[in-house]
């Protein structure tokens, strides 16, 4: 090459003296924790809780035995009641009819003009039923029973 | 209000009775003895109402149930009434609001006891009051429990006219009324019962 008498002097960045060191490569698996206790737990806990489960469930169902027994130990005094006072509201409900329909003409009491609502044989309910009962009582007190499934407000 | 004067409905007097002025919670603590105590009493009563399904005719065993029941709590009360009066007051007061006996049982223990040994009065086994059980009364059965009223398998028919059908609707506006389960259009809010 002409006109190329002196040669420059600079530094290249060259890798170190021996080399460098070697590239980590291979794998390493994470850190863990091992199963077994884990497993083991579950199913001791499984078998525990089996057992534990039945007794709880016997002593559940012999507090609520408990609690349907006494109901039904109460239900005659209650019922005796119930039949009395429904009695004398039957009672109250057909003298204060006879009142009030005295001068209407053609109104029998207990029938719509004469017309029964039960017409071959007479029947008389065991179960007290919401209008027999309430017939006759201002809306408000009908309003008392009116989760009944009948009674229309 | 469909109660015909033909209709026997019982007296004022009939139905005279003591009531059994005891609160809810009282009635819980006691009925195991209750029922105990007054067993023939109310098992003629309930087999009554069952037999003849007619509230009129048990008023006789009714009065009995309730006349034994007002005895029963009067004894307690003569005999037994601390440990009854903290058990049914822990029972008003219990945690759920239900009344249920497993958040008392301390109380119920030392009130069996007592009626145990005042009383003489033992509470049955647990599952006493859940079996059936028979009773034999001296009551005659019954001669009419389903109430057929005649012998006769199919009794005479009745002359009961049909009801209107929903094409006379609109010729009779009166039979309206009688229509109450039939209208023109079931399918819309708008069907009237009656004007």
């Amino acid at each position: 090459m002409t006109g190329f008498s002196k040669v420059a002097v600079y530094r290249q960045d060259m890798p170190p003296r021996g080399g460098y060191s070697p590239i980590p490569w291979a794998r390493v698996p994470s850190r863990r924790i091992p199963l077994w206790p884990f497993v083991s737990l579950w199913f001791a806990s499984n078998i525990f809780g089996y057992f534990y489960h039945m007794s709880e469930k016997r002593e559940y169902w012999r507090n609520e035995m408990e609690m349907d027994e006494s109901r039904s130990c109460i239900e005659p005094v209650l019922l005796a009641e119930q039949d009395r006072i429904v009695l004398r509201q039957y009672r109250a409900n057909r003298d204060e009819e006879t009142k009030l329909m005295k001068d209407v003409p053609d109104w029998e009491v207990g029938t719509w003009f004469g017309e029964k609502v039960f017409k071959s044989r007479t029947y008389f309910p065991d179960r007290p039923h919401v209008l027999d009962y309430y017939g006759l009582a201002r809306p408000s007190t009908q309003r008392l029973d009116i989760n009944a499934s009948q009674w229309q407000i | 209000m469909s109660f015909t004067h033909d209709l026997k409905l019982p007296s004022y007097d009939e139905l005279e009775c003591p009531v059994v002025n005891v609160s809810s919670p009282a009635l819980r603590a006691g009925s195991f003895h209750l029922a105990k105590y007054c067993d023939l009493q109310f098992k003629e009563f309930m087999l009554c109402r069952q037999e003849e399904q007619d509230p009129r005719k048990c008023v006789k065993e009714g009065k009995d149930v309730s006349l034994c029941s007002i005895d029963f709590f009067r004894k307690v009360r003569d005999s037994c009434n601390d440990t009854f009066t903290t058990f049914w007051t822990c029972l008003d007061n219990a945690r759920e609001g239900e009344m249920s006996f497993n958040y008392c049982k301390q109380e119920q223990r030392a009130f069996e006891q007592c009626a145990k040994d005042k009383m003489n009065l033992e509470r049955p086994e647990p599952g006493y009051f859940s079996m059936v059980r028979m009773h034999d009364s001296k009551r005659p059965v019954p001669s009419d429990p389903f109430r057929l009223g005649s012998t006769e398998r199919h009794p005479p028919k009745l002359e009961v006219p049909d009801p209107p059908s929903i094409s006379q609707a609109n010729e009779y506006p009166e039979a309206r009324l009688g229509m109450k389960f039939g209208q023109r259009k079931p399918w819309m809010f708008e069907a009237k019962l009656w004007e």
